[in-house]
């Protein structure tokens, strides 16, 4: 089981750099793949993205989907994409030292929160496929998949 | 297919799919559906069948998929603690 440990700024919290391309294109070896800085949120079901990380891989609005907001409910756009979760940092997809878990047709939603900091967040959906750890008193996480 | 109008259709296929919800529920709850011009075209099992589906059939890209749920997305604190606009 592939496992990484990484620093985190307590200020921040937890944030894994992951790479995103268009679902279907890890098989088929085309399209635009970018990476982007999610903030692990064990309290999100669902991984999202913000609208400029889509647009910079060239992803089409799925659907839509209900999501829960402070005054009630909106709704927001879905995206079809692969990812891959580098084992190794900073983030490699080629080499020896390149370590990558391929995750494939994950449905993820738009996030238009503050992306000053990171870019979307790493849910539930993802998350509970391994394990993953805070050491907090050390400044560390842990996550193996 | 140029992004405005396959967003168009996704908004529009959205609000058609509110009206048909309760009726969708009973039968396919958890399933996906696809949609195109506002109409439901096919149920399906997962998300990449229906896309899978609809990118051999629709050349112009215009269709959506819905997953057929009443529960809305939790995102924790985005979800409880930032206000969002709906767009």
């Amino acid at each position: 089981m592939p496992s990484m440990s990484f620093q985190y700024d307590p200020a921040v919290g937890p944030v894994m750099h992951i790479l995103f391309t268009q679902a279907g294109a890890l098989s088929s070896q085309e399209g635009r793949t970018s990476g982007a800085d999610l903030l692990i949120d064990t309290g999100a079901s669902i991984t999202c993205i913000s609208p400029e990380l889509a647009k910079r891989i060239g992803l089409r609005s799925l659907g839509k989907e209900s999501v829960v907001v402070a005054s009630g409910t909106a709704s927001l756009n879905t995206y079809l994409v692969d990812m891959l979760i580098p084992f190794t940092k900073p983030a490699r997809t080629q080499g020896p030292e390149a370590q990558t878990l391929p995750v494939q047709n994950i449905q993820v939603m738009e996030y238009l929160g503050d992306t000053s900091r990171y870019q979307g967040l790493l849910g539930r959906d993802i998350i509970d496929r391994g394990i993953f750890m805070i050491a907090g008193w050390d400044g560390k996480y842990y996550f193996s998949f | 297919m140029d992004h405005p109008a396959i967003q168009t259709e996704v908004d529009n296929n959205y609000e058609a799919f509110q009206k048909l919800l309760p009726e969708l529920i009973e039968e396919h709850n958890g399933r996906f559906a696809l949609m195109r011009g506002e109409k439901v075209v096919h149920i399906f099992d997962s998300v990449h069948d229906a896309v899978v589906f609809a990118k051999e059939k629709y050349d112009d890209d215009l269709f959506s998929v819905q997953k057929i749920t009443k529960q809305a997305v939790d995102l924790g604190i985005f979800s409880h603690a930032v206000h969002v606009v709906s767009v």
